[in-house]
């Protein structure tokens, strides 16, 4: 087991193919000991952090490995599946569901994801974003993450002449 | 905020905010040296509980004599040196506060608290408070029992304004942060690049289109700033548009001095689109019909064809549009193939050209060959795919993922029309050809095109195809997406097809020979061939295959068009430049009179 602190000083206690999950505790569990401080991870970001590698870990576990066997066995279909996580359709949905969340609780975790190394949900969570902007028209970005339009009317134009290419035929 | 009012003897006062600041230490080195423990003793029946007796070790460690602290509250230690009035902000009140609990309580306390040396020096006093009981049950003295430790906290100077002092961010992994706040940074006015990592935001950006950087651009000034970048375009234009498509753009000398931005908005809008002439040198010779030609790079490929008296050829033509005068130029190969005329040309993993079917002197062909245009010594070599296709001339061709030739239909032995879609992987070191397995077909035909788009799919359209016991020029369109397990072909519109109607735009009229050139974004554009009535075979027309409801659009663009167009005469350079050869009435070929449709201004 390893130990998880987080920056508000809470501890988690995780599993090595778990906590795994993330390159950079990788990295230190091997020089280092298995207590980690992450004081840039609130313990609530944490938490969701480490449910995602949780989830991750039990369906990326090979099945022959022994670390991971017991997971392996653990897991309803019993049938050897070399198939990627991406390819593996319920985790996709599970991924789905994970990233129902607000904007803020988004960035707090890609904030982390990237620091901590766990490529996967640093995409997951990339791609989430770049959904929610998708289609959408410069006043519809806005309101979606709440940012304030600092053109000035003029370059408001300029701007507006300069892009009107992009929504023709829209 | 304290004074010393306060009524209990070891306690330092009230919570306030500051306390959350909770600051823990290490083990280590908490056991310093044994000279290190301090003794202390209260009197816990006088106002304010007053030292009466420190031992060696306290005076060594803190600085402070016996008599200097003899009658005073230990509290003064919460003090930065023997003239503050006031407790540290760094100390932490939540230990103050169990002190004082613990104190009325009138059990033992343990836990760290920051103390100051004499000198104004931070020390943590790893400290235990025990309880001494009178003969009636009255606590009558406290025992403090210190071990001090060095801490790492930097205070700073000691004279000057007693303002809030922080922790040192010592290593970024083992250090302890005095708080964490509920996210990083206030996102109240910008959020999206809040997440405060350009890369972060750049890697957001990179898997939108051309459009939604056009509207993200407009949003604030930071994301103006965020999406004025040329290699967010280029990986923009790239998701958009397929690497093997930006890697051809990036060999047009032009598209580079346009820049990715302007480029992905003159081949979204096509409002650069043109027609012009181009004069080149050399000849085809002996003169020639319904021969080939494809592009590799920016050359120009020409093989095989009709000569006079219905001669199949089989010689090698090359045109070199990088050159400063371009011309024709026959190019000596090895082991040239039988000739041929209604072959097809396509190029296949960067620069290999590859031959299939036809029409020679001994009847109809299914062979395949293959020349590398950049090998030292250019020479054709036969492919012998197995389980090959049946003979054929007329059919069509597409490359797929730069490594897969695709045939389709064509005319088989007397005059039979054919519906087939065959697959051949020349890079396989024995190549077999494979059927695409489909429950249904697009009717037989020949003279229609194939067009690559979003990846893996295929867009027919177009030929003469069979109609009941008829042959008719045909405007339907079909499509087949070879990425999915079980391929089908798909009716995307058309005429031809029953209850289909044409509902969808001003669509082409039906054709066959024509020209089909796959745009960037997945649209594909129509225009030649063989055009029944007075319909003009030089209009442009539009058809973007991944829209929900697919509907035909005519393109108008200025210069002068040419009279004729035919698909197996014309090719793409360079992913903006549709080049069209020869060509005047169709069946004399001037092959030193190109017309070129620019798709962007950068070749200009």
């Amino acid at each position: 087991m390893i130990k998880l602190v987080s920056g508000d000083g809470a501890e988690f206690e995780v599993e090595e193919e778990v906590a795994f999950q993330s390159k950079i505790i990788k990295d230190i569990v091997a020089d280092a000991d298995d207590v980690i401080p992450l004081p840039t991870v609130s313990s609530k970001v944490l938490i969701q952090v480490i449910e995602y590698c949780r989830k991750h870990a039990a369906v990326n576990s090979f099945p022959l490995s022994p670390s991971s066997s017991a997971a392996a066995a653990a897991s309803s279909s019993s049938s050897i599946s070399y198939s990627k996580p991406v390819s593996d359709p319920a985790l996709r949905a599970w991924d789905n569901e994970f990233v129902k969340l607000n904007n803020s609780s988004l960035f707090d975790i890609v904030i982390a994801a990237n620091y901590l190394d766990i490529e996967e949900l640093v995409d997951l969570v990339l791609e989430t974003v770049a959904d929610r902007i998708k289609g959408k028209q410069a006043q519809e970005i806005r309101r979606q993450f709440n940012i304030e339009n600092d053109f000035t009317p003029e370059e408001e134009e300029a701007l507006r002449r300069e892009n009107s290419w992009a929504f023709q035929n829209n | 905020m304290e004074s010393d009012s306060e009524p209990e003897s070891m306690s330092g006062g009230e919570e306030d905010d500051e306390g959350k600041d909770f600051l823990s230490f290490p083990l280590a080195g908490m056991f310093g040296s044994a000279s290190s423990c301090g003794l202390v003793v209260t009197d816990a029946l006088e106002p304010d509980q007053p030292i009466i007796y420190v031992n060696r070790g306290f005076e060594v460690t803190t600085g402070y004599r016996a008599e200097e602290v003899v009658g005073r509250n230990c509290r003064f230690m919460q003090c930065r040196g023997p003239f503050a009035q006031r407790r540290h902000p760094l100390v932490d009140a939540t230990v103050i506060a169990e002190i004082r609990r613990c104190l009325e309580a009138g059990i033992e306390f343990q836990g760290d608290l920051l103390n100051f040396r004499k000198d104004g020096s931070a020390v943590m006093n790893k400290l235990q408070i025990k309880p001494i009981y009178g003969d009636d049950e009255i606590i009558t003295h406290h025992m403090g029992i210190q071990f001090f430790a060095d801490t790492d906290i930097n205070l700073g100077p000691l004279p000057g304004p007693l303002t809030r002092e922080v922790v040192k961010p010592s290593d970024h992994l083992i250090g302890y942060p005095i708080s964490m706040g509920h996210g990083q940074i206030c996102r109240e006015t910008c959020c999206l690049f809040q997440v405060g990592d350009e890369v972060l935001s750049q890697k957001i950006l990179s898997r939108l289109s051309p459009r939604d950087i056009a509207s993200v651009s407009s949003v604030c000034k930071s994301l103006y700033e965020l999406t004025n970048n040329e290699d967010l375009w280029r990986v923009v234009c790239q998701n958009a548009w397929g690497s093997e498509t930006t890697r051809a753009l990036e060999t047009v000398p032009g598209a580079r001095r346009l820049g990715w931005g302007r480029l992905a908005r003159e081949l979204t809008t096509l409002e650069a689109v043109s027609w012009r002439k181009l004069t080149v040198g050399g000849a085809v010779e002996p003169s020639r019909c319904n021969f080939s030609a494809c592009a590799v790079g920016n050359r120009l490929v020409l093989f095989g064809g009709e000569g006079l008296n219905m001669q199949p050829m089989n010689d090698t033509f090359v045109l070199d549009l990088n050159a400063s005068n371009p011309e024709w130029r026959h190019v000596n190969v090895t082991s040239a193939p039988p000739g041929r005329w209604g072959h097809t040309l396509s190029c296949l993993n960067g620069s290999w050209l590859v031959v299939f079917g036809g029409c020679g002197t001994q009847g109809l062909l299914n062979d395949v060959f293959i020349l590398d245009l950049d090998a030292q010594h250019p020479g054709w070599r036969e492919i012998s795919g197995l389980a090959p296709p049946v003979p054929r001339s007329w059919h069509s061709s597409c490359t797929l993922d730069g490594t897969k030739l695709v045939v389709s239909g064509g005319c088989a032995d007397s005059g039979v029309l054919l519906s087939d879609t065959y697959l051949l992987d020349i890079t396989m070191e024995k190549p077999v050809w494979r059927e695409i397995p489909a429950s249904w077909t697009p009717p037989s035909r020949l003279g229609h095109s194939l067009s690559v788009y979003d990846g893996r799919k295929i867009l027919m359209f177009g030929g003469l195809a069979k109609s009941g016991p008829l042959r008719l020029r045909s405007s339907d369109v079909f499509t087949l997406d070879l990425s999915e397990v079980e391929p089908c072909w798909r009716c995307i519109t058309g005429r031809g097809m029953p209850g289909a109607g044409n509902p969808s735009g001003i669509g082409p009229p039906p054709r066959l020979d024509h020209v089909a050139v796959s745009l960037p974004g997945g649209r594909v554009l129509i225009f030649g061939g063989s055009v029944a009535g007075l319909h003009s075979p030089s209009q442009l027309y539009l058809l973007d295959p991944t829209e929900e409801m697919p509907t035909w659009r005519i393109l108008n663009v200025p210069g002068r068009p040419p009279r004729f167009a035919w698909g197996h005469s014309t090719c793409v350079v360079g992913g903006t430049r549709t080049i069209v050869l020869g060509g005047r009435t169709g069946e004399e070929w001037v092959l030193s009179e190109l017309h070129e449709l620019s798709l962007a201004n950068s070749n200009l």
